[in-house]
């Protein structure tokens, strides 16, 4: 195998990366918005049922968000506190909608220049 | 890769990563424990709620007792054995020290013989035996057998627990694995005649066990699973950088910003 295939392969791996982390960066997101109005609900409108439901729901869903960034992360090669500063982005209401195409226009870039896959 | 494992910058982020380990299992443990102390309040409110039922379709003499039987309410319908009755003791009512009388019904259908917790007293003299009437319904609450005691020998016909297997030798036949506290008699031999005026019903205990309220396990199950992952972060670290070791045709990042950035955690 050449170096070229190999370097095409893992640009190729790094792009479906990228696809992957995008889509869980907004389900991540939108999770989010989710518990924070069931969160409302239960607190101000005292209504503990949505919470009930949608607490765990969400738990797994940011577990997939953080397993897609360090799925990324590891590829292009990030650091250590990058990644985990990309983790808890999912953590903040609408930082992961900011986050998301910055970290992707970023990742982009450096497959095009061929920064990542020289 | 084991070398690489073992160079200090590894070995210090692992001993971060095992600190991150063991802060996330026992905050997994404390949503165990949510979840138990829920499911147990949710089984305590649930039980005066379930419907009364026959104890014939909850329990069978000498059969196991019922994954979900504390704390459920039975009725059953009998005679008294009078003569098998024992006391245990020393239980406590409202802070009086004394005794429990546990008295055999043989349960009509079955002929075997169910423990009924009819009261307490705190004078043995008080515990005066049920009169040989016609049948009696009782409605109580279940309970698991307890566990044998030991300790002093007693007087004659007292046990220090309600031991299912003590008392199955001593009033032969077929036993039912399982006992009762009694809320009520029709007709109310115990409390209802001037003679046993001295014997108060036991309230039946709030219900052992109880489910697991699932939202806090799951909490506790996806703490344990970032436990597991912030390991699968440090393993996949030192294989990628033994890797790049491996193979010098891909460009290794400096080491010492990896140190750096190890520091910066």
């Amino acid at each position: 195998m050449s170096e070229q295939a190999i370097d095409s392969a893992r640009a190729e791996s790094i792009r479906k990366a990228l696809g992957y982390y995008k889509v869980m960066s907004i389900v991540a997101g939108v999770a989010l918005f989710i518990l924070c109005v069931v969160v409302f609900i239960h607190y101000v409108l005292h209504n503990p049922k949505p919470s009930e439901t949608w607490s765990p729901i969400h738990g797994i869903l940011y577990f997939v968000y953080v397993l897609s960034t360090a799925n990324l992360g590891f590829k292009v090669g990030w650091s250590l506190p990058r990644m985990i500063r990309i983790m808890l982005v999912g953590f903040v209401p609408v930082l992961p909608f900011i986050v998301e195409p910055k970290v992707a226009r970023e990742v982009e870039g450096q497959l095009a220049a061929g920064s990542l896959s020289a | 890769m084991l070398r690489t494992a073992l160079r200090p910058r590894w070995l210090g982020l692992l001993a971060l990563v095992v600190v991150v380990m063991v802060t996330f299992t026992m905050l997994g443990l404390w949503q165990l424990n949510v979840a138990r102390d829920k499911g147990r309040a949710e089984a305590v409110r649930a039980a005066p709620q379930r419907p009364v039922a026959a104890l014939t379709t909850v329990v069978q003499p000498q059969a196991q007792f019922p994954a979900d039987g504390s704390g459920r309410r039975v009725t059953a319908t009998g005679r008294y054995d009078a003569a098998g009755q024992v006391l245990v003791t020393p239980r406590l009512l409202d802070g009086r020290r004394g005794y429990w009388v546990v008295t055999p019904l043989v349960v009509e259908g079955t002929g075997a013989r169910l423990a009924v917790v009819r009261g307490f007293v705190t004078d043995p003299a008080a515990a005066t035996r049920p009169p040989a009437t016609g049948p009696v319904m009782v409605t109580g609450s279940l309970a698991p057998a307890e566990s044998p005691t030991e300790g002093a020998a007693l007087p004659a016909g007292q046990l220090g627990s309600v031991d299912l297997a003590d008392l199955v030798n001593r009033w032969g036949g077929q036993i039912y694995n399982a006992f009762v506290f009694a809320t009520a008699e029709r007709p109310d031999v115990t409390t209802g005649t001037t003679a046993s005026a001295g014997i108060v019903r036991v309230p039946p205990p709030p219900p052992v066990g109880g489910g697991l309220a699932l939202r806090n396990a799951g909490y506790a199950v996806q703490w344990w699973v970032f436990a597991l992952f912030a390991l699968y972060m440090w393993w996949r670290m030192v294989r990628d950088e033994h890797e790049r070791e491996q193979s010098p045709a891909r460009p290794a990042p400096a080491p010492q910003k990896v140190r750096k950035e190890v520091t910066d955690v």
